[in-house]
């Protein structure tokens, strides 16, 4: 891969260039991270339709899958009850502001737009925001099911080359690098 | 609503035995970040410096912190203050939570 990354072109605009493979690789994750939050509200969401219209999170504690249960922590570690009441008024909003970060990711990858401005990707500062926390929660979700509580070096080194995780490896640190500039890039003065 | 003239509410006088008076509800809440090994060390300071409003230099030393000691305490004061600061925390996709001062 050979993105260069995100950059600062000038105040209110950052930018960065993909090449298709990258730009369809980080199409499908993002468009995975999407199906990974409709599977945990399908989960978490009321049965009773009104506490659901009010927004209501009908799960009072976090999600048996570690990348959820990462993106929606408990609020408080010794008290179940003020953490099932935390989730209750905030899990609906974190998931749609999550959701809505990562569609506007979404929506500066589709290929057929990209292929006229030569893979570059132009974004507003609210764009890039929505990119950084995007991207923050994709690394998340990915180390999460790499298991990375643990040194990812580590478990680079303690897996045979044909080993399939190795590539979630390699991908996982590329968002790494990738979350770097553009955090150097929206941090940036011009 | 119209005012037509000046009210006065009598204090109402609850008895409440200070022997039952809890003791915790003095202390001050606080929200703390916790470490993990996925969150870059520069996305941390930048959302510390962003949400927060803290210098550079005082976010550094609060991510350095939560690096070295396992978590920092970002912010203390009023408790839905601070479940406002953990539920931003958490849409910044840090490892926060809220608890009373130890």
């Amino acid at each position: 891969m050979d993105s260069s990354g995100f950059r600062r072109a000038r105040a209110g605009v950052i930018m960065a260039g993909f090449d298709q493979i990258e730009a369809l690789l980080l199409h499908h994750l993002f468009g995975q991270f999407v199906l990974l939050l409709d599977e945990g509200e399908l989960s978490s969401t009321a049965a009773d339709p009104l506490t659901a219209a009010l927004g209501l999170a009908a799960s009072t504690a976090p999600s048996d899958d570690p990348a959820l249960a990462r993106l929606f922590p408990d609020a408080y570690r010794e008290d179940p009850s003020a953490s099932a009441e935390f989730r209750r008024y905030t899990e609906a909003d974190l998931r749609q502001g999550k959701r809505a970060n990562a569609s506007s990711a979404l929506a500066s990858l589709d290929w057929s737009r990209l292929k006229q401005s030569r893979g570059v990707i132009t974004l507003d500062d609210t764009q890039a925001q929505a990119w950084l926390r995007a991207l923050n929660d994709l690394r998340l979700v990915l180390g999460a099911r790499l298991e990375t509580w643990e040194n990812i070096k580590e478990l680079t080194s303690s897996l045979s080359v044909d080993n399939p995780r190795l590539v979630i490896v390699d991908i996982y640190l590329w968002l790494g690098w990738l979350q770097e500039t553009l955090v150097e890039a929206v941090g940036s003065s011009v | 609503m119209v005012h037509t003239g000046k009210v006065s509410v009598a204090p109402i006088e609850v008895e409440r035995p200070e022997a039952e008076k809890d003791v915790r509800s003095d202390r001050p809440w606080i929200t703390m970040v916790w470490n993990d090994p996925i969150n870059l060390m520069s996305y941390v300071t930048y959302v510390f410096q962003t949400y927060f409003g803290y210098s550079r230099d005082k976010a550094t030393e609060l991510m350095l912190d939560v690096h070295h000691a396992g978590k920092a305490v970002v912010s203390s004061g009023a408790r839905e203050q601070m479940e406002r600061d953990a539920a931003a925390m958490h849409g910044y996709g840090l490892w926060a939570t809220v608890q009373q001062e130890e």
